[in-house]
């Protein structure tokens, strides 16, 4: 059986619903900031695929639209991993925990 | 004068004003990018002076202002530029004028409230971060590609999550940024999912071209067309704080320091606002909606005007329990967004479809700019009236406010006008900005006017616990002592309540000028990609 678009988009949706319930199930920050980084992989598993498959040539050139975006991508989860985490340190010093059911002092 | 504007128009770059290529519609921008390098650079010559950061920064936004006015208003430049990842239209110029005064107002802001118990040493950080932040929402407000749209949308935020708990030591500011961050994150990584969804579906990236291939294009999957356009309006509705995505808004702005709510309270919700009115715009203008198959005009119309609806309820509902006066001013902010929301949703209309008036969606822009415009002074005002109250009582309960008419006429004063104008009552701009919003509704028809009845019962809601402050002020007494707040403070404060009334008094002109750039949009919108529109009529009659 040939590997095609399908399967990449199934995969993607999976990792998207492992993320998601990953963000719903998890109390602990760290655990929900994996769940972003297993969607965000999801949107770059869809972008590169639809690039491979579907438009990857106009009129015989090539085209990375996707893939380039995909590239992004990476670096923005980079990015927003090394600001989330310094977030959470910044909460475990005046909490000293990163229980997110433990911020519960803003509130109404 | 001439010589200031040729400075700031032409930094001597090569190819500077090269018609393809050139630079020169980023000026603005890269105005900003000097200024955050210089934020950084100047402390080693200052012996880390936050004051000397402050003075930076506000060089930059100034440049950055005038560079909006010089650039935007010249020939040749209104259209697409760098392949369409750039739009420069009188829409972005106009909230970006905006935006760039708004920011200067924090600045100014912040020298009277929060800079005295700033660390020394802490200014280059922060004014990068808030420079930083003020760039991506720039770049929101001026683009139509996908890629961009999430990159400004992550600039933006970023430097936001960290501002929302720059205060290191509060614990609330500490809990305020992790609740940030982690929404933030969820519904960005929603968006993109969303986004490369709307990749596969049509092949570009660009929003015109998008909106071209929906109604050439063969038929698609609704379900999947359904999810990218709802992780769109997840990622942009977070930034408008849009109910059921509101809730990191009034803890944010609880746990932030007073100078980072009012620039979020402002400058993130715009941004975001005039994001999705350039996304609905395009697909309106250049899609011919009722025929795109599997999706239709008016129910997206329906969910954006629905969204904007419960929005407004739920700020006006919710911000009457608040003892807090950062978070009402919070829940007041999440209610206006929800008006201007409803204005969005007459973007879809189409031109002639069911109602009576020639240009629908033009009208709403303008409406919406307007809104947005008074909105900006009456946040200022309160924001730097509760961040003066903090600085001499330490509280920011609405306790502590009472006998401030007495106690502080002046200040009490600046308070009533920009909470009596937040209702939208006259004799303040905030009367007119709402009429003008609901007599543009109202002249739509349809099921518009029942927008004009949830706003008009939204408006009786919200005088409760504006006129609870008032009372507080006026009608209760406290053996608190007189003081006289800082002259700076008080002046950015009498200056937006001053402005208020002489919008209301110029509210024609007023008028006029957002009609003019709410107007030329759809000249230069539908040339976009083909043409440069006649720019040289318009540039005359300024």
């Amino acid at each position: 059986m040939e590997i095609g678009l399908t399967h990449f988009l199934i995969l993607a949706a999976f990792l998207f619903v492992c993320g998601i319930a990953s963000i719903m199930l998890k109390r602990n920050a760290i655990g929900i900031l994996m769940g972003v980084e297993l969607i965000l992989n999801a949107a770059n598993v869809n972008l590169v695929a639809f690039n491979r498959f579907s438009y990857g040539t106009i009129n015989g050139q090539p085209v990375l639209a996707g893939q380039v975006f995909a590239i992004f991508v990476i670096v923005l989860a980079a990015a927003e991993a090394a600001v989330a985490l310094a977030i959470f340190l910044n909460f475990y010093n005046n909490f000293a925990t990163i229980d997110v059911e433990r911020a519960q002092n803003l509130k109404g | 004068m001439n010589l200031l504007a040729a400075a700031i128009d032409r930094p001597f770059i090569p190819g500077w004003a090269d018609p393809a290529n050139g630079l020169r519609p980023f000026a603005p921008e890269l105005w900003l990018i000097v200024a955050i390098v210089a934020v950084l650079i100047v402390p080693f010559f200052t012996r880390r002076s936050n004051l000397a950061c402050a003075a930076t920064a506000l060089f930059g936004l100034i440049a950055a202002l005038l560079a909006t006015m010089i650039v935007g208003t010249s020939d040749g430049v209104v259209g697409s530029h760098f392949r369409g990842l750039l739009v420069v239209d009188p829409v972005t110029v106009f909230f970006k004028g905006l935006l760039f005064l708004f920011v200067i107002g924090i600045i100014l802001m912040w020298l009277c409230t929060t800079s005295m118990s700033m660390h020394e040493g802490d200014g280059p950080e922060f004014f990068t971060l808030l420079l930083g932040a003020t760039l991506g929402m720039s770049l929101m407000a001026s683009t139509s590609n996908l890629l961009m749209i999430f990159m400004s949308v992550e600039l933006a935020s970023l430097p936001s999550y960290v501002l929302a708990g720059f205060r290191k030591t509060h614990r609330v500011g500490a809990e305020a940024s992790l609740k940030y961050v982690l929404f933030g994150a969820v519904t960005s990584s929603v968006m993109v999912y969303g986004l490369s969804m709307l990749y596969g579906l049509y092949g570009t990236l660009q929003v015109e071209e998008l909106a071209h291939q929906m109604t050439t294009g063969s038929a698609t999957s609704v379900a999947l067309l359904t999810v990218a356009i709802f992780g769109l309006l997840i990622g942009i509705g977070f930034k408008i704080s849009a109910v059921p995505f509101h809730f990191w808004c009034p803890d944010v702005f609880e746990g932030a320091s007073i100078d980072v709510s009012a620039f979020l309270s402002v400058a993130s919700k715009g941004a975001g606002l005039v994001l999705l009115l350039r996304i609905l715009m395009t697909l309106a203008s250049t899609a011919h909606w009722h025929n795109v198959p599997g999706i239709s005009l008016s129910a997206v119309a329906i969910v954006v005007g629905v969204i904007g609806s419960i929005t407004c309820t739920v700020g006006n509902t919710a911000a009457y329990v608040q003892t807090n006066i950062k978070r009402l001013l919070a829940y007041s902010s999440i209610a206006h967004a929800g008006y201007m929301m409803c204005a969005l949703s007459m973007l879809l209309i189409g031109k002639g479809a069911e109602s009576d008036l020639k240009d629908p969606a033009s009208v709403a822009t303008q409406a919406i700019l307007l809104y947005l415009a008074v909105y900006l002074f009456m946040n200022l005002g309160a924001f730097t009236v509760a961040g003066l109250v903090y600085r001499q009582t330490g509280s920011e309960d609405i306790r502590d406010y009472r006998g401030l008419g007495r106690r502080s006429p002046v200040l009490a004063l600046c308070m009533f006008c920009c909470l009596v104008s937040l209702i939208g009552l006259p004799p303040f701009a905030g009367f007119v900005a709402k009429l003008n919003l609901m007599w543009v509704l109202f002249r739509s028809g349809g099921w518009w006017i029942a927008l004009i009845v949830v706003i008009g019962v939204n408006t009786i809601l919200s005088a409760f616990y504006y006129f609870r402050v008032i009372r507080a002020m006026y009608l209760e007494n406290s053996d608190a002592p007189a003081f006289f707040p800082n002259p700076l403070g008080l002046a950015i404060s009498g200056a937006c309540s001053v402005l208020l009334v002489l919008m209301l008094l110029g509210w024609s002109p007023l008028g006029r000028m957002t009609d003019y750039f709410s107007h030329l949009y759809f000249g230069s919108a539908t040339v976009l990609v083909h043409e440069q529109p006649d720019m040289s009529s318009a540039t005359a009659s300024r």
